[in-house]
């Protein structure tokens, strides 16, 4: 049974915002509902005074490209972009991400925006998005609409910079130069329907001789928020990419990282090992991706 | 709290409702149409079991209001069957054993039956990854994913007809 809740359903952005600063900073948007409602079972604590439905609010629910960027409304599902064949040919390291998030039920509903303003350090769409560059485009009732970096986004865990008179509409993407590529590879206990224990998303724009021109790489749940590490990815400029490049770099990424001491899921020094590993793995599937293009 | 009016296509056939805000769509169908092949397993979208399918996708009714069913179409278990005869997937798992305590199989078909509207050749890779969101603690998987893989081929079978 679910806690009684009132459930409003705006039809836009602003009316939804302004709902909020009606019934106040407690009451809760919902979008997809993956994570919000399975709170609303246990019965501590205040009710929230509204649950504000995201579901009906025009023009956050496309995929599109624009002067060279892919947009994805913040109201797309998971499964929407794992199926979309702009995101699988232009952006597959997020098709890698979005496709092993919870199960195909989950995925019809749960949408890339909640993803995202959870702020959950294992949210898997994060480092993707952050090795892509990619910037949100935010309503704010007191200023309108603005742009910001998505490595601003994410303040601790499960905090972001949205106000409470703000509302995360878009995802910027700049679409990919030729030579590069991008994949994200994780390790968890199970196939599916887990969180990952810790995730690398890691990005290589190459030069026509083969040498990394830029790296970007990002860190899934090994830090109090998604980890972009910059220094670590500076360390693969210049050099040829293969197996001890991206090791030696993902040593380096494993001395900014900092994950939880007292995760049940896993110890911090297993994760400090394996963030190696998986960069590794990750920028290998990178390169072959960029090989085969 | 209010309630709201929803108007839902359950099985093809048409449903006028009053519901609370917080009334699942799983609770709907259960205590509210009265169609209890639709089973609650876990409540928190991890078992699956409680799967049917909205507008032609697979969801957890257990995560889904039954306000935001309003207008749409849903198929439960129920709605497999056509003219009195068994769906090629309730044949199929059957056939092959795939029902033991039968809990988890109501969810287990609508996911196979989304699955298999979307991809009607699936091979087994596909089918355990499309699948993943549906848990057994009986059969260890292998009857049910060969149930679907059977089923499949029937279905396309009688396609060519």
């Amino acid at each position: 049974m679910l806690r009684e809740f009132d459930y409003l359903q705006p039809e836009s952005v602003e009316e939804a915002v302004n709902m909020r600063q009606k019934y106040g900073e407690k009451s809760i948007y919902i979008a997809g509902g993956t994570d919000v409602l399975p709170k609303m079972r246990k019965q501590k604590g205040p009710v929230p005074p509204a649950l504000i439905s995201l579901k009906g609010l025009a023009g956050l629910n496309d995929i599109r490209e624009e002067e060279g960027f892919v947009k994805i409304g913040a109201l797309v599902t998971h499964r929407e972009l794992e199926r979309s064949e702009l995101i699988r040919q232009t952006l597959p390291v997020l098709a890698d991400a979005v496709s092993q998030i919870g199960s195909v039920q989950i995925r019809n509903v749960a949408t890339i925006g909640g993803n995202l303003c959870s702020s959950l350090p294992s949210a898997d769409t994060s480092s993707p998005l952050l090795v892509l560059n990619a910037a949100v485009k935010i309503f704010s009732l007191s200023r309108g609409e603005y742009t910001v970096d998505l490595k601003e986004f994410f303040v601790s865990s499960g905090k972001n910079i949205l106000k409470a008179n703000e509302l995360l509409e878009e995802i910027i993407i700049p679409k990919p130069e030729p030579n590069s590529g991008g994949a994200y590879y994780t390790i968890s206990r199970r196939n599916a329907m887990e969180l990952p224990l810790l995730g690398a998303a890691v990005y290589l724009v190459m030069n026509e001789a083969v040498q990394c021109k830029e790296a970007r790489i990002s860190l899934t749940t090994c830090a109090p928020t998604p980890l972009k590490t910059e220094e670590a990815a500076t360390e693969l400029v210049g050099k040829k990419i293969n197996e001890e490049t991206l090791y030696a770099a993902g040593e380096r990424a494993a001395r900014d990282a900092s994950p939880r001491q007292c995760s049940f899921r896993c110890d911090s020094d297993y994760r400090i090992d394996m963030i190696p590993v998986v960069v590794k793995r990750a920028g290998m599937i990178a390169l072959k991706r960029i090989s085969l293009s | 709290m209010t309630k709201k009016t929803i108007k839902v296509k359950v099985n093809g056939k048409h449903y006028e409702s009053e519901v609370k805000g917080n009334t699942t769509l799983l609770d709907y169908l259960r205590n509210h149409l009265s169609l209890t092949g639709t089973k609650e397993g876990c409540g928190s979208g991890d078992c699956g079991a409680c799967s049917v399918i909205v507008e032609g996708k697979a969801v957890n009714s257990c995560l889904y209001l039954a306000v935001d069913a309003d207008n749409k179409e849903v198929m439960t278990v129920e709605g497999l069957k056509a003219n009195g005869e068994l769906h090629p997937l309730q044949q199929a798992f059957i056939d092959e054993g795939a029902v033991q305590c039968g809990f988890c199989t109501p969810g287990m078909l609508m996911s196979a039956k989304a699955l298999l509207d979307e991809n009607p050749s699936p091979d087994e890779t596909e089918i355990r990854h499309s699948m993943a969101g549906n848990l057994c603690r009986c059969t260890g998987y292998e009857r049910i994913t060969k149930a679907v893989s059977n089923a499949a081929q029937e279905i396309s079978a009688r396609k060519l007809k």
